[in-house]
């Protein structure tokens, strides 16, 4: 057993245990922490070896005097005088019992506590029971070594808390563990490989700025601290030195109940002993510590990557809205209705309405396969490439078949695109449609009072054949007549028990009650709520619905005047 | 449920598919196009007869080997195709642009020919 014990100053009648290497600096995770501006960050170290305890000088500013003479490595007797800076302390030992084990500070039982409580109150504790039994040297000894253990696991861990980078995380555990074992030449991070389930390095720091490498110990590394979580200290290289320490330290990383990773710490190659039992046990609170910090930055990393993840959908649908029009053609004589509801936040439904003259206007509604980003950023383009063909083509099947060919230029080879586009006459209300692979068209005659399906102008879906050739049909609508255009979505809405909504249904929707474009879309509407109940909306559902407005006044004056013209001649 | 199975017939690779090929089941298929034709593979007969339902995810991965295919300078051929997989291409008027066969026999010898 062996004290530095503080002579002078604020710290006189400080004792400070020397059975574990003792580092002192102005540092707050040195174990003898001196706050003065004279004091290096890493002053000197004390270490119990074989022959006895030895200071060295850690490269400080101004020097570690023993006796008053300054030295580098020098080996302690009893009653010296040992000077850093301004602060002077007395070795004091009593003779090491050769034959017994080697004093193990109890560091776990104070260790324990740490997740119970917050190390400050328990510091205070400390300095609370210190200041209450000042008389029992032998308990002092015990709680100064906890309590500067614990000082420093709680430097320790503000000084990695902080970061939730894993790279950086490393870097700092690394460059701590170096501070804190002055003996130690190199130390590395260990994290268990996903796939594989080993462990692999993940960093390697070594003290001097020699290559990045460090031996591992198989056998011991695997067995002792990868299954068992159990801390190692390897076996000194002198078999004289036995049962005093070892020349390397591995401890567990463990968080919940798995070994995440292993932190290393080994000392000089040609060094007896490097590390007592008391480092091992300071290694394994720092190993807990890291491991905790380590989750953190890997939650971290998780929630940014869902950050990403939804900035893309994100910026997708934000994309995909301003391709859809934000103001529908203002046309008289003519009632637009549409509906868009995609069932995630992007959809691969679309559709749009412009003037293409003074006389016309464009209608699309089209459906990309695939759901997601893709999807929606190539509905984008396929948006803008048919403004453009419709613009050159005043043929709707050829605008198509423009948007065919500019679609299959991309190789996307597992997408295509179902849709239709018609161009409208305002004046004659007449349309020409021509119909990519999508769900028909469907027409409500207010005079017939029939719904009719429109399966001229069809061809194939956008995207499949270089060769694939295009129809258009024309199409006169009256007043009160009203054209229903929607994606598949509403024919595959589902219920809870799996049934579709079918064209039945949607013939039965389309073909009751009122006829005017906001009638007919609010009954689909409403139909498809009833029928879906509380099921998910699995698919994108897009509605247009078109009527042209006004009594088919020239019919129905016909009729009534054919009977008064009757009654005439009769 | 999805399952496919390829096979060789007289020189033509023969892909049979069963069960539900919709947007949950079908990466597997969509590796299976990609080494096939990767690996020169492009004269290919598609056996639908088992296949009970596909989405547009399915029929994105048919086209897939079609347009992958034909691009290396093969063909596709489908055959079999019942109920509701019939009445989705009819839809997407697939119909009339690929090469449907009532049986797989029939698309083999139209490949192999």
């Amino acid at each position: 057993m062996a004290w530095l014990v503080a002579i002078d100053g604020e710290l006189a009648g400080r004792r400070f245990s020397l059975d574990a290497p003792c580092l002192v600096g102005r540092g707050p995770y040195n174990h003898v922490v001196l706050d003065d501006t004279r004091i290096s960050r890493q002053h000197a170290k004390i270490s119990p070896e074989p022959g006895g305890h030895v200071v060295y000088d850690l490269n400080s500013a101004n020097g570690t005097f023993v006796n008053e003479v300054q030295v580098k490595r020098q080996k302690l007797s009893p009653a010296d005088v040992v000077r850093f800076g301004p602060f002077t302390f007395r070795f004091e030992s009593e003779a090491l019992d050769n034959t017994g084990p080697l004093k193990v500070p109890k560091f776990h039982e104070v260790h324990t506590q740490v997740g119970a409580e917050p190390p400050s109150k328990i510091i205070d504790s400390l300095d609370a029971s210190l200041a209450t039994n000042p008389g029992v040297a032998h308990d002092l000894a015990e709680l100064e070594d906890a309590d500067r253990k614990l000082r420093t696991l709680y430097a320790f861990m503000q000084s990695i808390a902080t970061t939730l980078e894993q790279g950086e995380l490393f870097d700092r555990i690394l460059r701590n563990l170096l501070e804190l074992f002055p003996a130690a030449e190199a130390c590395a991070v260990y994290l268990r490989e996903p796939t594989t389930g080993m462990m692999e390095p993940r960093k390697v720091m070594r003290r001097d700025a020699g290559p990045p490498s460090l031996s591992t110990l198989p056998g011991l590394f695997h067995e002792e601290v990868v299954q068992k979580g159990r801390a190692i200290l390897s076996a000194p290289l002198s078999p004289g030195a036995k049962g005093q320490g070892g020349t390397s330290m591995h401890a567990p990383m463990i968080f919940g109940n798995d070994v995440q990773g292993v932190l290393h710490v080994r000392g000089g190659e040609r060094a007896l002993i490097s590390f007592a039992q008391s480092d091992l046990d300071l290694l394994t609170g720092l190993a807990s510590q890291a491991a905790m910090a380590l989750q953190n930055a890997r939650m971290h990393a998780e929630s940014l990557k869902q950050q990403r993840l939804q900035q893309d959908l994100l910026l997708a649908e934000q994309i995909q809205k301003s391709f859809l029009p934000r103001q529908l053609p203002s046309v008289e004589g003519i009632e637009f209705i549409t509906e868009y509801r995609p069932a995630y936040s992007v959809g691969g439904d679309f559709y749009d309405l412009f003037w293409l003259d003074h006389e016309r206007v464009g209608v699309f509604i089209g459906d990309v396969s695939g759901k997601g980003v893709s999807a929606a950023l190539l509905m984008a383009r396929i948006s803008s490439d048919l403004r453009v063909a419709a613009l050159a083509e005043p043929s709707p099947a050829r605008a198509i078949s423009r948007v065919n060919q500019a679609v299959l230029e991309r190789k996307q080879h597992d997408i295509f695109v179902t849709g239709i586009y018609l161009t409208l006459d305002v004046k004659s209300k007449t349309l020409m449609l021509a119909n990519a692979g999508h769900l028909p068209p469907f027409i409500r005659r207010k005079t017939r009072g029939e719904l009719v399906r429109v399966e001229g102008g069809s061809g194939t879906a956008i995207g499949i054949f270089d060769e694939a050739v295009y129809e258009e049909t024309r199409i006169e609508l009256g007043p009160g007549d009203t054209l229903v255009l929607c994606t598949d979505g509403v024919l595959e809405a589902t219920d809870e028990l799996g049934e579709q909504f079918g064209f039945e249904r949607l013939e039965l929707s389309l073909s009751s009650g009122a006829s005017r474009p906001k009638d007919v879309a609010d009954r689909l509407q409403r139909d498809l709520r009833e029928h879906v109940g509380d099921a998910p909306q699995y698919d994108d559902v897009t509605l247009i619905v078109l009527g042209v407005t006004g009594e088919p006044a020239p019919a129905r004056l016909r009729r009534r005047d054919e009977p008064t013209q009757t009654v005439r001649n009769d | 449920m999805f399952q496919f199975e390829r096979s060789e017939r007289e020189g033509v690779t023969v892909l049979t598919l069963a069960g539900n090929l919709d947007a949950a089941t079908s990466s597997g298929l969509k590796k299976e196009v990609v080494v096939l034709t990767d690996s020169g593979k492009t004269r290919v007969a598609v056996d639908l007869a088992k296949l009970t339902l596909i989405d547009s995810t399915g029929v994105g991965v048919l086209i897939s080997l079609f347009k992958r295919a034909r691009a290396a300078g093969g063909a596709v051929h489908f055959a079999g195709l019942t109920a509701q997989p019939k009445e989705i291409f009819r839809l997407l008027r697939l119909d009339r642009s690929l090469d449907l066969h009532p049986t797989l026999d029939e698309a083999v010898q139209k490949l192999k020919g």
